[in-house]
């Protein structure tokens, strides 16, 4: 039994084209849910199957609404919310809350579709996927979640156009439409039109997103914070944890005890850094970091360096204790220790990341973590603040970690005492075998500098200027000290020559520092917003310790990020730019830049010559911008002098139209008298299609050759016209 | 500028949405789902600003109608520039208010729409101005321009066949007989001579003129001419008579029906080969068409507008010579509460010494068109009967009754036409 219900406003939406755009668009935000992981099996079969089901039933029945659909629609609505709140109520966390909620998006997209009647319910889908596909969008990692937003987009794109349309009851349907063909000039123009016309609004949104993109600052938030949480597939428990690093896939050690860089692994990330190590690491990604902002990824600190090694002095690790959060280990308190950072200002800073290479079992975080989300209990932090997991970090493993990065004040750190605490001898270490060569040459650079922190300063800019960053450096002889090697002989090195000689160079001068190892920044990218960080960014850098304020990040090989960073570095143009030329140092041919190269220069000597001799550039410019509007007017012209055909003749080949169906098809040299006679002779022809047959020739035949006095009046070609309507009305519709 | 639609605000509310949680969950892709939809907003707002470049508008139509017939308006629509326009309305207030869409039009390309209106307004009907709108390409904004077209159509008023009028004697001619010049006919008054043709009646030979000339010369003779009816209309009031006029509000105004009746009589009786003269108030005093046809009269009944200066008791007062040699007088006016029905009556009393024969078509005012006007049912009763008592002939053409129905009825009461 069926009951009708009272519709409210608006007609019916008839058109099929506009609801297969929505069904669609539809199907790829389900699809893009679906890619993300963050739906079960059925649930996704179901949702991508039932969808166009629902939009077609919907279709068919969109003229009646019937309450047994609309009541079957509630109770699996009722259903869907109530599968999704038991799945809430066993959920542990907001991270396990996602995959309910995101089944409860597909149920009500899947059952709304069985019910979108109107233009506004198919409105209401297209919100109802945008809902889903932003969602996607939270959850995608990748770039490749362009492959379904952009075809997306663009079905926004044309429904956004057909929806604009007004629907047929909101304009009156003309009794007839003649399309009158364009002149042959015109014509021409017409083979591209179309795609001119789909190009214009595209390129147009393209630019327009570009700018806007560029000009949309990445704030950090402040209302939502991201939800620090931690993810893992069943991990890699480590047989023998005791809190030491492990890195299994290091290779083994050369025979003269170096391992050296594998594709894959990092030796920087072990108990021990070896500068006689030489290697490259590959560009896969090591992991993704979802942060407001770049930072140095720190993973471990060594004190001890020997010549050739640098390592832990001190082995001891304490447990981190459970905090208050679900999942989350708080980091030992260092407030009121001597290695407190104890300046004014911190920035909170929630990262998370996302690895996706396997990793050694150490926590890669900015300096300097408060609070970590790990997925399993039992993590250890020894006294440099590096923090080892009881698992190795497998691909898919997810883990946030809240810190506290400092923020160094210049003054402050110029105002710090030259006192230091105990127990800071550890970081002052130097062989004994270092060659005095190295401390003369850290105190002739530093002669006149006032601070330990203006020292410092000069020690970093003396070898960002005299040492170049080379991989290929061959390994150094042995017996030699890799610091002195490095800053005498060579001058030549990676990240932990560099780094190495700055701390072993400030120790000749007293100040405390340590080498530090993990990941640089990696490169944001600037759709999905993560740090992709790759495998070759790991990195050696140091710290440096002032009294009173803590430790402090140098990085002389490729500098610190900004703790706080300024408004200009809140927008993505750098990110976008650096990609941009980074695809176009991968992607273009080398002849195609060099050629690229070759006209820039051209450009720019053009420019200068033109600035030099800017009297002849002006009447140079003026007189190609004249000939451009001369040629746009003569252009101009040629498109006015196309006109319509004439308005009598459209009538008697509209009356020919009309009556080919008939079997009165004009012959290709039939005249309009013969063509009258015809139709004349036909007895099956009604009187008064004949006598209107009769009036539009002869209005044709004298707008073609009487004289100009008798020509017919607009008058007569309106009732010939209108005899046209009156002759189709007769033998049917066109 | 491109007026900014409802779906502008929409689509900037969903790009802040985007923006904002991408913000607080560092989702980049949400960031360029926002900039995406933000750009479409201002593409959407720029673009129809060329949507409506180079094209241009055209309009065809009669040059006379009746009112409530349909009539055929052309309008041509043709793109001058290089690009493909889309999504066109075309709003037309001629005639009737109307919106049409041409959805798309190539470049060099003509559409010609023939529309159907149905002519609601009596009068010159000449809206000068077309309106072109397009909010293509996503309907985020929408530019409208208004584009100058002539076109002047008069409608005229509403003509009901009718039969042989219940209350007008046969004519004893049957062609039309008011004619501006003489026309040859079977009339006393004589012509003059010509040429004898096939199928003359040999009693009309001239005989002297054939002898002198040679050739069989026959007289001719003035067609016989009448003038036995006279329309007096009264257009001292008219209901909705106001702003709205103007701005092409729908209308069949009790006006409307006056000179739908008076049309509908004085076709009927030319067309019984009676002669009919159209009596109507004037600014200095009593306008009368004479001698005029159908068509003139329709003309003339259509440019009819209500001038409430001289009351229609004093109209019919006022008439003397201008109904002379009438048989008949037909009175058409609006039969409404503000008449003074005393003076009527007077009036009509006072006419019906000028004509031997007066008839009155009483033309009732519903409640939608003025409810303050709307006469009661006694009072139509008073009316009709006051009427009856000074000698005229009644017709009260009520709301849904049929005007051939009233005025020739047939044998069996339905419309004798």
């Amino acid at each position: 039994m069926t009951f009708e219900l009272k519709r409210t406003p608006g007609p019916p939406e008839d058109s099929v084209a506009l609801r297969v755009v929505v069904m669609l668009a539809v199907e790829l935000a389900i699809m893009a849910v679906v890619a993300q992981h963050a739906v079960d099996v059925f649930t996704a079969a179901a949702a991508l199957l039932l969808a166009p089901l629902g939009y077609w039933f919907s279709y068919r029945r969109r003229a009646h609404t019937s309450l047994a659909v609309k009541l079957l629609l509630s109770v699996g609505l009722l259903a869907a919310l109530g599968q999704f709140l038991q799945a809430v109520g066993s959920a542990g966390s907001v991270d396990q809350a996602r995959l309910p909620l995101a089944s409860l998006f597909l149920w009500v997209q899947v059952l709304h579709a069985f019910d979108v009647p109107r233009r506004r319910d198919l409105a209401f889908s297209m919100i109802s996927s945008t809902i889903l596909i932003a969602e996607a969008g939270a959850l995608s990692l990748t770039t490749g979640f362009a492959l379904l937003l952009v075809p997306w987009m663009g079905l926004c794109g044309v429904w956004l156009s057909l929806s604009s349309r007004p629907r047929p009851d909101q304009v009156a349907p003309p009794v007839s439409v003649r399309r009158i063909e364009p002149a042959d000039a015109s014509r021409r123009a017409c083979v591209y039109a179309p795609a001119r016309a789909a190009a214009m609004p595209v390129a147009a949104v393209t630019v327009a997103a570009f700018v806007l993109f560029l000009a949309m600052p990445r704030v950090p938030g402040s209302f939502v914070k991201a939800p620090p949480f931690s993810f893992s597939h069943p991990p890699t428990q480590l047989s023998s944890f005791d809190g030491g690093v492990a890195n299994p896939n290091l290779p083994a050690a050369n025979p003269d005890g170096v391992v050296d860089f594998a594709p894959g692994a990092y030796p920087g990330l072990s108990d021990h850094v070896d500068l006689r190590a030489r290697g490259h690491l590959s560009d896969s990604i090591a992991f993704r970091v979802r942060a407001p902002q770049a930072a140095l990824w720190r993973a471990e600190a060594f004190d001890t360096y020997d010549g050739t090694t640098w390592s832990l002095g001190d082995p001891q690790t304490q447990t981190l204790l459970a905090g208050a959060a679900p999942g989350s280990f708080d980091m030992p308190g260092t407030q009121g220790s001597a290695e407190a950072f104890a300046g004014p200002e911190t920035v909170r800073l929630t990262q998370t990341f996302y690895v996706d290479t396997p990793q050694p079992n150490v926590l890669f975080a900015a300096a300097t973590p408060s609070t970590v989300y790990f997925p399993a209990a039992g993590a250890r932090v020894d006294r440099y603040g590096s923090v080892r997991t009881p698992i190795l970090l497998d691909a898919g493993l997810v883990y946030s970690v809240i810190s506290d990065v400092p923020v160094p004040d210049p003054d402050r750190l110029r105002r710090a005492g030259t006192t230091m605490p105990r127990g800071m001898e550890r970081y002052l270490q130097v062989p004994g075998e270092l060659p005095s060569r190295v401390g003369d040459l850290a105190g002739d650079i530093t002669r006149g500098s006032a601070s330990e922190y203006d020292r410092v300063l000069a020690v970093q800019s003396w070898i960002q200027q005299h040492t170049r960053y080379n991989l290929d450096v061959p390994a150094d002889p042995p017996g030699v000290d890799a610091v002195d090697e490095f800053l005498f002989v060579t001058r030549q090195g990676f990240c932990e020559q560099i780094a190495s000689s700055m701390a072993v160079m400030l120790r000749t001068l007293g100040i405390p520092t340590r080498l530090v190892t993990g990941y640089g920044p990696g490169s944001r990218n600037p759709f999905t917003g993560y740090f992709e960080v790759k495998q070759s960014d790991a990195h050696a850098w140091l710290e440096v310790y002032y009294p009173g304020s803590g430790w402090v990040q140098y990085d002389p090989t490729f500098g610190v990020p900004e703790a706080a960073p300024g408004l200009g570095g809140r927008f993505m143009a750098g990110p976008v730019f650096a990609a941009i030329g980074r695809f176009a140092q991968d992607a273009v041919p080398e002849p195609v830049k060099r050629a690229a190269g070759v006209v820039a220069g051209a450009v720019r000597d053009v420019a200068r010559a033109a600035l030099h001799e800017w009297p002849q550039a002006a009447v140079v410019i003026a007189l190609v911008g004249l000939a451009a509007v001369a040629w746009r007017r003569r252009h101009r012209g040629r498109a006015d002098s196309t006109r319509p055909a004439d308005a009598a003749e459209a009538a008697f080949l509209d009356l020919a139209a009309a009556l080919a169906p008939a079997g009165h098809a004009r012959g290709e040299h039939t005249t309009p008298g013969e063509y009258l006679r015809e139709l004349q002779g036909d007895p099956a022809l009604a009187s008064e299609v004949v006598e209107a047959a009769d009036t539009i020739v002869a209005t044709f035949e004298r707008s073609r050759f009487a004289p100009l006095a008798s020509r017919p009046s607009r008058e007569d070609v309106i009732l010939a016209r209108m005899l046209v309507a009156q002759v189709r009305g007769k033998v049917g519709p066109r | 500028m491109p007026r900014p639609r409802k779906r502008a605000a929409g689509l900037v509310v969903a790009a802040g949405l985007l923006f904002f949680l991408g913000t607080n969950v560092q989702a980049g892709w949400l960031l360029v789902m926002a900039a995406c939809v933000l750009g479409a907003a201002m593409a959407g707002a720029i673009l129809p600003a060329l949507m409506l470049r180079g094209v241009q508008l055209d309009r065809r139509a009669p040059a006379e109608v009746h009112q409530l017939e349909t009539v055929l308006v052309e309008i041509g629509v043709t793109n001058r520039s290089r690009g493909m326009r889309s999504g066109l309305v075309v709003s037309d207030a001629f005639v009737q208010p109307k919106r049409f869409l041409v959805p798309r039009l190539r470049p060099g390309e003509r559409v010609e729409l023939t529309t159907s209106r149905q002519a609601r307004r009596r009068g010159p009907q000449a809206a000068t101005t077309v309106t072109l709108r397009s909010c293509a390409p996503f309907g985020v904004a929408e530019l409208q321009r208004r584009r100058r077209v002539d076109t002047e159509t008069l409608v005229l008023p509403a003509v009901v066949a009718l039969g042989p009028l219940s209350f007008v004697r046969p004519a004893d001619t049957a062609e039309h007989a008011i004619r501006s010049a003489p026309r040859r006919g079977l009339g006393p008054e004589y012509l003059g001579i010509r040429e004898y043709r096939a199928g003359d009646s040999m009693r009309r030979v001239h005989w002297p003129s054939t002898a002198r000339t040679g050739t069989v010369m026959v007289r001719e003779f003035e067609l016989e001419q009448t003038r036995r009816i006279a329309i007096v209309i009264d257009a001292s009031w008219d209901a909705s008579w106001d702003a709205s006029w103007d701005a092409g509000a729908d209308g069949w105004t009790p006006l409307d029906r006056v000179c739908a009746t008076a049309a509908s009589v004085a076709s009927a009786a030319l067309a019984q080969g009676h002669g009919a003269r159209l009596v109507l108030p004037h600014a200095t005093g009593v306008e009368v068409l004479a001698r005029a046809d159908a068509s003139e009269l329709h003309r003339r009944l259509a440019h009819v507008v209500p001038d409430p200066a001289r009351g229609f008791a004093e109209l019919l007062e006022g008439l003397g010579s201008e109904v002379r040699g009438v048989e008949t007088a037909v009175l058409v006016f609006p039969a409404r509460r503000g008449h003074d029905r005393a003076a009527i009556e007077r009036a009509v009393a006072h006419l019906r010494d000028l004509v031997p024969h007066v008839v009155v078509i009483a033309v009732e005012v519903t409640e939608e068109e003025a409810a303050s006007e709307v006469m009661a049912p006694g009072s139509w009763t008073a009316l009709e009967e006051g009427l009856r008592r000074v000698g005229a002939e009644v017709f009260p053409w009520r709301s849904g009754d049929d005007l051939a129905v009233l005025l020739s009825p047939g044998p069996d009461g339905e419309a004798a036409a």
